[in-house]
């Protein structure tokens, strides 16, 4: 199956500043998971693969389709759904209001609008709670509200940042069970953490960046044979990427 | 969007402040007055009033409404949105909107209910209600671009205080009447010139984004040229309110008024129907005293009636908050026929004015029935009101004796007197 997303020489930046780098990155059916230290770029990258920011150099593949010009990147966001870091919501919305209006943002049509809503929040096991207000739920039910609403009408480009943080052991539990989900669907998943273990649990593909640069791709076998024996980290995925942040010292 | 549409309506803030919005339309409709009851300019004037009020608190509501993108942090989200602004901004200010409407109505339908009965057949004057929607779309507008623009809490719903309590300084881009006379109406071209700013403002509100995604940029890269075009073509717009001209202007006088078959007859505006009895006794307790002591005309016509060009016309009667100013117009047109021409030397010229009052105040009194057409102020120092009110109790002939005792000393400290 082809990728869903690409970018090809992509250059990112804010005034003078540059986030990212001549960038090549293909996302295919399945979980890529973006490591990086802080001010590497993720949330950057994952804003442009969100089409929230056009690149300044390069181009963007949205399920085939060049992404040039805003009128182009609203037909390409009927096909991404996106969680950002800072994940907004209305308190007064019940879940299933929110979800609807999300369904709503992304462009589906009144008569599959209700359909995909009731099917998003089943897929994140919220059915129990939608008429519930979204300012009554817990941190890790509103995350799963985020996803609900990032995957509602079963977009083919899933874009998640940093959606683990603040969750508790369970309730990370339960994200990466929400994540296999989508990955046993077909969907191609972005997913942009700090956090090793999240990647280790679901995972295909793993992109590491640094300094705006993709520095290394691989699965999470190679990037845990890549473990240096006197790295940092409890686990070989830990160990593998902490010697790749330690090269990258090392050669600067 | 209109499942989107009833989900704004569901979770609006505004929902709870709809109680509210109502009570202050109700209470400014019936708590100011109700002298424009059966008059239909003036019920649809006194309709239209309220959204000035209560247009104030909604706009600081839909300021609310508009601001929780920077509260709820949804920017980003919106940014990645298929939907163009315009149509996510759309339900938020419809449902504001909305509200807005739904607390204007109920005054409308009883200021309608209540002026059926007197006011004859027709109905509100559509041109009234439309500027008092036409007000409730502008603080809506106003209300919602302000909450986009500022982050803050608090400054939103201020600057559409201002904004909106702003137009009672500067008369000539007011979007409200005060009072509906017959005489008046409102000018198409000013109510139109408003609706054009008011829908220039809805765009501006539906489709600047937020000060956020601004910043942010985007693929929106060149922001300021925006703002440029959407300040200029607001300032234009004011400008075109400002050039329209008056908002109420003078109607034509009917080819029919209302006159009735006593004589001398009164003539009023065909809507100030259910005054002509009130004014038609008024003019009967004059023409009631005896000896033919007063010099009436043959018609009592209402301003506006008559040519201004009439030489008699500035005499004619007005109808200003209920026909209590009546008397004092009729009493003014009686004098000037009744008492003599004289010239006035200047040492008795206070003394010929005191009894030209006292004369005018009387008939003030006679007409109305009772001292309340006199109101709350006193004559001149020297001049006694009481015993001016006082002559109505005596005998029709006594009040007519006072009246010739009164003409008799005008004649006296004036000379050369005619008529």
């Amino acid at each position: 199956m082809g990728p869903v997303a690409e970018l090809r020489g992509v250059g990112q930046g804010y005034g003078r500043r540059e986030v990212i780098l001549d960038l090549d990155l293909d996302v295919r059916p399945g979980v890529l998971g973006l490591l990086g230290p802080n001010g590497a770029g993720k949330t950057t990258l994952l804003r442009t693969l969100a089409t929230v920011v056009p690149p300044t150099r390069g181009t963007v593949w949205i399920c085939g389709v060049p992404v040039e010009s805003q009128r182009d990147a609203q037909r390409a966001r009927r096909h991404i759904g996106y969680l950002p870091q800072h994940f907004g919501f209305y308190p007064g919305f019940t879940v299933h209001d929110f979800v609807r209006y999300c369904a709503w943002l992304r462009g589906l049509p009144d008569s599959a609008a209700d359909a995909a809503t009731h099917e998003a929040i089943a897929f994140v096991d919220l059915s129990d709670r939608s008429r519930a207000k979204m300012k009554s739920l817990s941190g890790g039910m509103i995350r799963r509200c985020g996803i609900a609403s990032a995957i509602v009408g079963r977009p083919r480009l899933v874009l998640l940042d940093e959606p683990t943080v603040g969750l508790d052991p369970a309730q990370r539990l339960e994200f990466r069970s929400v994540v296999r989900k989508l990955r046993d669907s077909g969907t191609g998943v972005v997913l942009s953490t700090h956090l090793v273990e999240d990647v280790a649990a679901v995972c295909d593909d793993i992109a590491v960046m640094a300094n705006g640069r993709l520095i290394w791709q691989g699965d999470p076998d190679s990037l845990a044979a890549a473990a240096h024996p006197t790295s940092d980290g409890d686990t070989p995925l830990e160990r593998g990427y902490m010697s790749l942040l330690a090269g990258l010292r090392v050669s600067a | 969007m209109r499942h989107v549409l009833r989900i704004e309506l569901r979770r609006s803030p505004l929902r709870w402040l709809l109680p509210l919005l109502i009570a202050l339309d109700l209470a400014m409709l019936f708590g100011r007055s109700t002298w424009w009851i059966g008059v239909w300019p003036e019920a649809s004037a006194a309709a239209q009033l309220p959204a000035f009020f209560f247009g104030i608190l909604l706009g600081g509501g839909a300021a609310w409404t508009a601001g929780r993108v920077h509260r709820a942090g949804t920017t980003e989200q919106l940014a990645a949105a298929m939907q163009p602004r315009w149509r996510i901004e759309l339900p938020v200010w419809l449902s504001s909107l909305i509200f807005g409407l739904i607390a204007y109505v109920p005054g409308v339908a009883l200021a309608f209910i209540v002026s059926a009965p007197d006011a004859g057949p027709g109905f509100l004057w559509p041109s009234y209600l439309l500027l008092g929607a036409c007000l409730i779309t502008l603080s809506v507008s106003i209300g919602h671009l302000a909450g986009k623009l500022w982050q803050s809490r608090f400054i939103p719903p201020i600057a559409v205080a201002v904004c909106l309590f702003g137009q009672v300084m500067v008369p000539p881009i007011r979007f409200y009447v005060l009072s509906g006379h017959v005489q008046a109406e409102v000018s198409p071209s000013a109510l139109i010139t408003r609706f054009t700013l008011t829908l220039l403002l809805t765009a501006m509100a539906l489709t600047l984004p937020p000060r956020q995604v601004v910043r942010d940029a985007g693929w929106r890269l060149n922001t300021a040229p925006i703002r440029g075009i959407a300040a200029a073509m607001l300032f234009s717009g004011l400008a075109t309110v400002v050039t329209a001209g008056p908002l109420l202007v003078a109607r034509p006088a009917p080819a029919d008024p209302l006159c009735s078959d006593e004589s001398p007859r009164v003539c009023v505006w065909p809507e100030n129907r259910k005054y002509l009895g009130t004014i038609d006794a008024m003019v009967a307790r004059l023409v009631a005293l005896p000896n033919g002591v007063l010099k009436l005309p043959d018609t009592f016509y209402e301003r506006g009636l008559r040519d201004a060009s009439v030489p008699e016309a500035g005499s004619d009667f007005q109808i200003l908050a209920g026909p209590v100013s009546v008397p004092f117009f009729l009493s003014s047109a009686v004098t000037a026929r009744t008492v003599p021409d004289c010239e006035v030397p200047q040492d008795v010229e206070q003394q010929f004015s005191h009894e030209v009052f006292r004369l005018d105040a009387y008939l003030q009194v006679r007409t109305f029935g009772n001292a309340a057409a006199l109101g709350e102020g006193g004559g001149p120092p020297g001049v006694d009101i009481k015993e001016i009110v006082q002559v109505i109790h005596l005998p029709e002939s006594g009040q007519a004796d006072w009246i010739k005792d009164r003409l008799t000393a005008i004649r006296q400290i004036g000379a050369n007197c005619h008529g």
